[in-house]
């Protein structure tokens, strides 16, 4: 039975990453996904410490409107959630 | 459907987490939920596996097989891997938000980020801690609604290993992407799935001389006959 290892994956990933866009490409989407949870994380802390959607927006570097209209209305972050 | 599920049926589920694990699969599909059903232990479902020389063994070279043809996307199409490939160490991202802001509180971004209000926390627990930064696409839908859609056929509520076999395999008979979204149809394409063509799971059954719909007969044969 063949198990991938680890490392060898790794290096063959960190090797290929510059030159091949098949790994390159899928790398900079994992980045984005990884990006929205963390923006996610982040701004669910920055409202439960109180902070405006304006704040959170300037810290963002994006407008009020967008930061809002991603993150409010009740569709995300649910009371008590 | 997946609240209907019985506590074995959702075991079912964390072997199929299981087997995406050892093929570093970024997603969860039927092709390893059926490795999931073989190979639990004291199942109806995976007595009938194992008596049509689908045991647990076979189902898993048949996997490693469909990805050497590549079928099934290679070991390194996984989060970690490609963000190791642009120096992110996704271990360490993990590691540094759960201890500021806790595993509950990253499964409730990760869920909000990418709309999985269904993301069941049991289900990535139940291996290794696995962090909810590289939780999985679920592609196994289709194939628990028609679990469901089975349970309803023989007038059961609760879904049972047995009925996620018959899911499987009746999802199995249709060729992949079939009632999919067109955004649906995008995340298989990033995750190096084929857009069209016949499902894995039945390549994986027909490899080894079984007939796809004559054993959705007999798993539905040996229900009927428990009952």
């Amino acid at each position: 039975m063949r198990e991938a290892q680890p490392d060898q994956v790794t290096e063959l990933a960190a090797a290929t990453s510059s030159r091949d866009p098949e790994v390159g490409l899928a790398a900079v989407a994992a980045l984005r996904g990884l990006v929205d949870v963390l923006e996610a994380l982040q701004v669910e802390n920055a409202r439960a410490k109180g902070w405006t959607w304006k704040a959170i927006a300037e810290r963002l570097a994006v407008s009020k409107q967008a930061v809002h209209q991603k993150y409010a209305g009740g569709r995300l972050f649910r009371a008590g959630k | 459907m997946f609240e209907r599920l019985t506590e074995r049926a959702s075991k079912v589920m964390c072997l199929a987490y299981e087997e995406s694990e050892r093929l570093r699969h970024d997603y969860v599909g039927p092709e390893h939920a059926l490795v999931g059903l073989a190979q639990q232990e004291d199942s109806r479902a995976a007595a009938i596996l194992g008596a049509s020389g689908l045991g647990p063994d076979v189902l898993r070279a048949g996997m490693d097989h469909l990805v050497a043809q590549g079928i099934l996307p290679g070991p390194w199409r996984n989060k970690a891997d490609l963000l190791q490939s642009v120096g992110i160490d996704l271990a360490s991202v993990q590691q540094a938000v759960e201890e500021s802001f806790g595993m509950e509180a990253v499964l409730t971004a990760s869920r909000n980020a990418r709309s999985r209000s269904w993301l069941r926390e049991d289900w990535i627990m139940c291996t290794s801690p696995i962090s909810p930064l590289s939780g999985k696409a679920m592609l196994v839908k289709r194939a628990f609604q028609l679990a469901g859609q089975e349970a309803d056929e023989l007038g059961l509520h609760e879904i049972r290993p047995e009925h996620v076999l018959l899911g499987v395999l009746r999802d199995a008979q249709d060729p992949v992407g079939t009632g999919l979204s067109r955004r649906a149809r995008r995340v298989r394409a990033y995750l190096g799935l084929h857009p069209r063509g016949p499902s894995p799971v039945r390549l994986a059954i027909e490899a080894s001389g079984t007939n796809l719909a004559a054993l959705h007969s007999h798993v539905l044969a040996d229900l009927h006959a428990a009952t």
